[in-house]
C-alpha cells in the first residue's frame, strides 16, 4: 500500500552525541543521518545499546545530562536547525510539533497524578485552550487512543490501570497537542503480542487520519514490516543501512543488516537452531579501525581492515535505490547472499 | 470439597501467627493508633501553647516571693499552684504552657526554614547533578561536621541569645539532613520514564522539579519533619540549658530543667515537669512519624 510521497519534514544530518564518562569521551551517536518525509513512517534498527534512542533523544535535545552532550550535526525541520533553537523555543517543539513515547508504560506516567490532569498538562503546556474545556480536551485524546469509559478513566490514577492501558494513556498525551512528528522509542517492547498489535494497529489508524510522521524505534523486525516505510539499521551509534522497508528486506546490502534478518525466527522454515550473529558489536571505548562490523562479518576483505567504508549507493532489481556502508558495494550488484 | 491433609504433610501447614511479644504487641498497639498520640500531642503542646493567655493560672514571669519552692498538689502542695512553684515563686504549670509556645514556634520555624533550604539545595544536586552536586554535598558534610552547639556558641556570643539565633541554629543543624535524604530520592526518580516524559513533552527544568519530582519525594519529607520535631525541641532544651537559648525570664522548657538542676534533691518537681513535658512530646511525635511512615510508604500503598 504506497502511500504519496511527501515532503521531507525532518532532517538529521551528521548527528553526533558523545559521553562523558570515567572511559573518557565516547561518541554514543556518530554521524547519524536520517531522513522522514511528511506522513511517512520511519523505522530504526538495531541491537540494544547502539544508539537508537540517544539518536532520538538527541533530535529532541534532552539528551541525559550531564554525561552526554550533542556535538556536532543538524536536524532541519520545517525549515530551521533545532540545534540552534534556545531552550525556551524548543520546549515549544518539544511536545508540540515533535513529540515522543517512551518505552516503559509502566514508569512513564507520574504515580501520584490522575490521568486526565497528565493529559490536560501536556495540552496546556502548548496549546492555549481555556481551562473548562482542558478536561474535554483530554478525554477526546483518550477517546482517539480508544480508552474505553474515558469520561471515567481520567479520575483514575496510573496504578489502576493495566501496562497496555498506560501504554495508550502515554500516547494520548503524545499525540494531544497534534505534533507533526511522532517518536516512539519501542513503544511496545515491554507489552505483550495482542496489545502490541492492537497499539500497532492504532497507531496507523491515527497516522492515517492526522498525517503524522512517525519515527519507530525498535529491534523487531516483524514490527519494522508491518509499519514503516523507510527503514535505518543502526549498528554501533552509525548507521550501516537505509532505504525503503522493501528493498532493504528484499536485497539487503550490509552484511550486518542481513544477520540480523536471519536472527528473526520463523515459523516457516523448520530450523534447529535460530541464527545469531557472532560476538559482539564492538564497545564504544574500543572501536577497531576500518569497518566496525568486519570481526563478525563473514564477508570482511582487506580493506575492511584499513577504512570505514563511506555510503554506497545500490542499485536494486525493482528500481528503488538505497544506500549502504560496506566496500562489498562498489560492486555495486552486491547483495548479501543468504547464509 | 473436604481434602483430608496428606498423611506426610508436616503439621505447621496450619500456620498460626506466632504472638508477638507481650510489650512488643503494647507498641504496635500504639503505633496503629496515633490519635492517642496526637491526642497527647494537642494536649501537650498545641493548646496550651495557643490558649496559654487565658488558661494558664498564673504570669510565668512574676514570682511571688512567698510561694517560693512549693510542692506539687499530692507532695504537700495545694490547687494555688498544681505543679508546684520554681525557687522565684512562679508557677511551673503555667511556665510550662507558655515554653509550649516557644517550643511550638521554634519547632515549626526552624524545620521550615531548614526544610525549605535542605529541599531546595537537595533538589538542585540531585537533579543537576555535575558541579551542582558536587558543591551542595560538600556543603552538606560542611554541616554535618560542624558541632550544632559550637556554632550555637559563636552566634550567641556575636548576637546574643534570642529567638532568631535558634532558629539559624535549628535551620543549620537540619538542612543538611534534608538535603542528603532529598537528593538521594531525586538521584532515582529522575530517571523515571514520567520525568523523560515531561521533558519531552516541553516541560521546564523548575517544572519537572516542582510538579513531577517533588510530590514524589513528599512523603519522606513529611515524615522527616514529624520525627524531627522531637530533636528539634531537645536541641531547643540543650541550647537553653547552656543559656543560649531564649533569653529569660521567657520560659522555655530546656531552660526550666536547667534551673532546677541544683535544687534536684531539695525540690525535683522544678526539673521533672518540663522533663515530663519533653519527653512526652518527643515520644508522641516520633509515634506520629513512624505511623506516617507506615501509612505513606508507596511500598505498602493499596492498589
Amino acid at each position: 500500500m504506497p502511500k504519496a510521497i511527501g515532503e521531507t519534514i525532518l532532517l538529521v544530518e551528521n548527528l553526533q552525541t558523545e559521553l562523558h564518562t570515567n572511559m573518557g569521551v565516547l561518541r554514543a551517536v556518530d554521524g547519524v543521518s536520517l531522513s522522514l518525509r511528511q506522513g511517512e513512517t520511519l523505522g530504526i534498527v538495531g541491537e540494544s545499546g547502539c544508539g537508537k534512542s540517544m539518536t532520538a533523544l538527541s533530535i529532541l535535545g534532552v539528551v541525559p545530562k550531564p554525561a552526554a552532550h550533542v556535538v556536532g550535526g543538524r536536524v532541519m525541520f520545517n525549515g530551521q536547525d533545532l540545534r540552534t533553537l534556545s531552550e525556551q523555543q524548543m520546549r515549544r517543539i518539544r511536545g508540540g510539533s515533535i513529540s515522543m513515547v517512551l518505552q516503559d508504560p509502566q514508569t512513564s506516567l507520574n504515580p501520584v497524578y490522575t490521568i486526565g490532569s497528565q493529559v490536560t498538562e501536556a495540552i496546556a503546556l502548548h496549546r492555549d485552550v481555556p481551562r473548562r474545556s482542558l478536561m474535554a480536551r483530554a478525554i477526546e485524546a483518550l477517546r482517539q487512543v480508544r480508552v474505553a469509559a474515558p469520561e471515567q478513566r481520567v479520575k483514575d490514577y496510573p496504578h489502576q490501570m493495566s501496562g497496555g492501558m498506560k501504554q495508550r494513556v502515554s500516547g494520548a498525551i503524545a499525540i494531544s497537542c497534534d505534533p507533526q512528528v511522532l517518536i516512539a522509542d519501542e513503544p511496545t517492547t515491554a507489552l505483550d503480542v495482542t496489545i502490541q498489535s492492537q497499539y500497532l494497529r492504532l497507531l496507523r489508524e491515527i497516522q492515517e487520519k492526522t498525517g503524522l510522521s512517525i519515527i519507530f524505534i525498535t529491534h523487531d523486525f516483524g514490527i519494522i514490516a508491518s509499519m514503516c516505510d523507510t527503514v535505518a539499521v543502526m549498528y554501533a551509534g552509525r548507521v550501516v543501512e537505509s532505504g525503503p522497508v522493501r528493498a532493504v528486506f528484499d536485497e539487503p546490502r550490509h552484511p550486518y543488516t542481513r544477520a540480523l534478518l536471519n536472527s528473526v525466527p520463523t515459523m516457516d522454515r523448520n530450523v534447529k537452531r535460530l541464527y545469531s550473529i557472532p560476538g559482539q558489536p564492538p564497545a564504544l571505548w574500543d572501536r577497531p579501525a576500518g569497518c566496525w562490523y568486519r570481526q563478525r562479518c563473514p564477508f570482511a576483505v582487506p580493506r575492511c581492515e584499513t577504512l570505514y567504508p563511506p555510503a554506497i549507493t545500490a542499485k536494486g532489481t525493482g528500481g528503488s535505490d538505497h544506500v549502504a556502508n560496506c566496500w562489498k558495494l562498489e560492486d555495486s550488484t552486491w547483495i548479501t547472499p543468504k547464509s | 470439597m473436604n481434602n483430608p491433609p496428606p498423611k506426610d504433610a508436616p503439621s505447621e501447614t496450619l500456620i498460626v501467627p506466632a504472638q508477638p511479644h507481650s510489650l512488643r504487641r503494647i507498641w504496635l498497639k500504639l503505633r496503629s493508633y496515633p490519635l492517642l498520640s496526637v491526642f497527647v500531642l494537642l494536649v501537650l503542646l498545641v493548646i496550651p501553647a495557643l490558649t496559654a493567655d487565658w488558661l494558664a493560672p498564673h504570669d510565668p514571669t512574676f514570682g511571688v516571693i512567698m510561694d517560693r519552692r512549693l510542692p506539687p498538689v499530692f507532695f504537700g502542695g495545694t490547687w494555688e499552684y498544681p505543679l508546684g512553684t520554681d525557687r522565684l515563686g512562679r508557677d511551673i504549670l503555667s511556665r510550662i504552657m507558655y515554653g509550649a509556645r516557644v517550643s511550638l514556634s521554634i519547632s515549626l520555624v526552624g524545620i521550615f526554614v531548614g526544610g525549605f533550604l535542605g529541599v531546595s539545595l537537595g533538589m538542585l544536586a540531585g537533579y543537576f547533578r555535575g558541579w551542582t552536586d558536587i558543591i551542595i554535598m560538600r556543603l552538606v558534610e560542611i554541616s554535618l561536621a560542624l558541632p550544632a552547639i559550637l556554632l550555637a556558641l559563636v552566634l550567641a556570643a556575636a548576637n546574643g541569645p534570642s529567638f532568631q539565633t535558634i532558629i539559624i541554629v535549628v535551620a543549620f543543624v537540619l538542612w543538611a539532613l534534608y538535603a542528603r535524604q532529598v537528593r538521594g530520592e531525586v538521584l532515582s526518580i529522575r530517571e523515571r520514564d514520567y520525568v523523560a516524559r515531561a521533558r519531552v513533552a516541553g516541560a521546564s527544568h523548575f517544572r519537572i522539579m516542582v510538579r513531577h519530582i517533588l510530590p514524589n519525594v513528599a512523603n519522606t519529607i513529611i515524615v522527616l519533619a514529624t520525627l524531627q520535631v522531637g530533636s528539634v525541641i531537645i536541641l531547643e532544651a540543650a541550647l537553653s540549658f547552656l543559656g543560649l537559648g531564649i533569653p529569660r525570664p521567657t520560659p522555655a522548657w530546656g531552660m526550666m530543667v536547667a534551673d532546677g538542676r541544683q535544687l534536684i534533691v531539695s525540690a525535683w518537681w522544678i526539673s521533672f515537669f518540663p522533663g515530663l513535658a519533653i519527653t512526652l512530646t518527643v515520644f508522641s511525635l516520633n509515634l506520629l512519624g513512624d505511623w506516617l511512615r507506615d501509612r505513606l510508604d508507596p511500598k505498602l500503598e493499596q492498589v
